[in-house]
């Protein structure tokens, strides 16, 4: 038996007769067959096999012998396929005829049937009298235990699941880890939402640029503002407003237009502008009915958020061209080259026809007066902005401009967020990389977006950590934190600019000398950088709670229950 | 509006109040029955516990400073729809 265990197949067929003497056919009765890859035989071929009889020849001869063992040799490919296929099963057969081609047709059937495994002592004893068919249908019905190997998959399932496996871990743990950081943030801000706020007063609210990244669509940057900066708002009850731009430039305009605005109601340019936009008026009407109901605006810091590099850009330059420009629209160059700048003549060189058709429709459908006394650009052009309009002042004009009177003595603080955008096949490392490392921009964007928030300070962007002692008067240190400060402004995300396409990066033919806000650098007014303010980075007592919310070892501030302060 | 006799006006003015009246009421109930259910729940003695009556007033203020709010809010979406319906024709 233990040979038998030791090497491969063996078949058990069973018949209740005597042995015939002799012929390798007679070995009929018990038969147990086992694959050999080498011994005695010479012979080769299931046609030449050689049966041996288990307990001599004479005993076969004379008695009923119910097991017989037959050794047959298989040839070496038959022997090893059948090995490898076959190991450890034992297999019945029912078969008069003994045939090697019938043993091993029965032996793959079985076998691929899933044929039962038993050993032939019990076999014996079990099926004393009953006739062939029924014990094999018997065995076949009792459960076995299949005697499955566990091995390793191949050499490729193993890359392929290995490859699939680790991204797919790397990225749930990300998105994992990301969610934990944006929840951390939020619990850091909620109880701002907790507080109550009287009918007759609107919430906080910022202002949110976002414009469409260069090469791509405004979709990506609405994207990024909805997955890392609205949860914070919205965590802390803020309420915000979004200057959005499709295009280069748009920004710029709708921030100076803005601006504008701002500077007409306070008392600047032409009073007699009347709102044309459906938007505008509505807006007018808004505050105009807030104004009586004493309905009041938020008073505290209101804020700025300015989503990536080329945002930046435009909202620095939005910023001038809003504070430093005329509020009226300046004489278009071709008509009055005398007033404008040569760099302004050049630039809008290439598209005068719009232009020169917009000035004479103002001509004849708005009769303003050609000058003004309260302000000296005159304004010939009627309010609505026509839509390839020029911006009101150019960079080399910033030091001539006046100071407009409403300028107040610091502007609203402003945050540039940073948004990595990277587009192009070849860069799909980087983009896996970013793809699958998003919690550590989550963390930064929600750090600056809880600054924002939770306003712990306000500080020109000339602070420096080593300014820290000094206090207040930086403002006053002069030339050399002016400098910083504008170095800081200008610098702001620049990494972000190696990201963009070097299609943006290339100037079309034919306009070298026109002004391309992403591409030209940041240029600063005095007047302008000394006012712009940042937020402060996030208090050190914050930091650490956050870090607390993160551990889990504090939740978020709960504030009293009104009724409960009462005393009810 | 002004080809009615003065009858008319006052019975327009009458079904005006009286549909003002129904509005409040439906109102009223309506805030009272929310916070009841909310608000009210042990009836083993016929007065107010402190919790229940500060939740009842949590509850009321809630709901008059919502509607204040909303009304509010509508009222400037109100003023934003008549401006443009006013300047809409002057503007284009």
């Amino acid at each position: 038996m233990s040979e038998f265990e030791k090497t491969g197949v063996r078949v058990a067929v069973k018949r209740n007769e005597a042995i015939p003497s002799g012929a390798a056919k007679s070995c009929q009765p018990v038969i147990r067959l086992k694959t050999l890859t080498s011994g005695v035989g010479k012979v080769r071929g299931h046609k030449n096999t050689e049966f041996q009889k288990n307990g001599g020849t004479s005993a076969g001869q004379t008695q009923q012998v119910r097991h017989v063992m037959c050794k047959y040799k298989y040839t070496k490919r038959e022997a090893g396929a059948l090995r490898t296929l076959f190991q450890g099963f034992d297999i019945s057969l029912n078969d008069d005829s003994i045939s090697i081609d019938q043993i091993r047709s029965c032996l793959m059937s079985k076998l691929f049937s899933r044929a039962l495994i038993f050993n032939d002592p019990q076999f014996e004893t079990s099926t004393e009298g009953i006739p062939p068919q029924q014990i094999s249908n018997q065995k076949k019905s009792e459960p076995g235990i299949p005697n499955v190997k566990l091995k390793l998959p191949s050499r490729n399932w193993l890359i392929f699941l290995s490859v699939t496996g680790s991204f797919t871990a790397a990225l749930l743990y990300d998105r994992y880890a990301k969610k934990k950081t944006q929840q951390k943030w939020c619990k850091l801000v909620s109880h701002l939402a907790d507080e109550t706020l009287d009918t007759a007063a609107m919430p906080r609210k910022v202002t949110v640029f976002l414009s469409a990244p260069p090469g791509d669509g405004l979709s990506p940057a609405r994207d990024h503002f909805r997955e890392y900066v609205k949860p914070l708002l919205v965590a802390a009850a803020i309420d915000w407003e979004v200057i959005e731009g499709r295009k280069e430039g748009d920004i710029q305009k709708g921030l100076a237009e803005k601006l504008r605005r701002m500077r007409r109601s306070s008392g600047e340019g032409d009073q007699g502008v009347v709102e044309s936009d459906d938007k505008e008026a509505g807006k007018a009407a808004v505050a105009e009915y807030r104004r009586t109901h004493d309905i009041h605006e938020f008073g505290g810091i209101r804020g700025d958020i300015v989503l990536g590099r080329h945002t930046w850009k435009e909202y620095v330059r939005g910023l001038h061209e809003g504070w430093l420009g005329p509020v009226d629209p300046p004489p278009p160059p071709p008509t009055e080259p005398a007033s404008a700048d040569s760099n302004l003549t050049e630039s809008a060189v290439p598209e005068p026809t719009p232009q020169e058709r917009h000035s004479g429709e103002s001509g004849e459908t708005n009769p303003l007066p050609p000058t003004h006394p309260s302000d000296p650009p005159p304004p010939p052009d009627p309010p609505k902005p026509a839509p390839d309009i020029l911006p009101f002042i150019s960079p080399p004009q910033y030091p001539n401009a006046p100071t407009p009177l409403s300028i107040p003595s610091s502007f609203d603080p402003s945050t540039p967020i940073q948004f990595p955008h990277v587009l192009g096949f070849l860069n799909t490392p980087t983009r896996i990389y970013r793809f699958l490392t998003r919690r550590y921009l989550a963390d930064a964007i929600g750090r600056e977006v809880a600054s924002i928030v939770l306003t712990s300070g306000i500080q020109g962007w000339d602070y420096q950590e080593a300014d820290a002692g000094r206090g207040a008067s930086q403002f006053e240190d002069g030339q050399a934190a002016e400098t910083a400060g504008s170095r800081a402004v200008q610098s702001a995300l620049e990494h972000e600019e190696l990201d963009w396409q070097k299609r943006i990066r290339k100037r079309d033919k034919g306009q070298e000398g026109q002004e391309r806000v992403w591409l030209d650098d940041i240029a600063l007014d005095p007047r302008i950088a000394s006012r712009m303010t940042r937020f402060a980075a996030l208090a050190r007592e914050e930091e650490e709670r956050a870090e607390r919310i993160e551990s889990g070892t504090e939740g978020p501030i709960v504030l009293e229950k009104p009724a409960d302060r009462d005393g009810l | 509006m002004d080809n009615l006799n003065a009858n008319e006006q006052r019975e327009l003015q009458n079904r005006v109040e009286r549909k003002q009246m129904k509005e409040f009421m439906n109102m009223y109930s309506n805030l009272v029955q929310k916070c009841f259910e909310d608000c009210v729940n042990d009836f083993t003695t016929k007065s107010l516990h402190s919790k229940e009556e500060g939740c009842v007033m949590r509850c009321v203020d809630k709901f008059l400073k919502t509607s204040e709010r909303v009304g509010q809010r509508f009222a400037e979406q109100n003023a934003t729809m008549m401006s443009n319906a006013g300047a809409g024709p002057l503007g284009r």
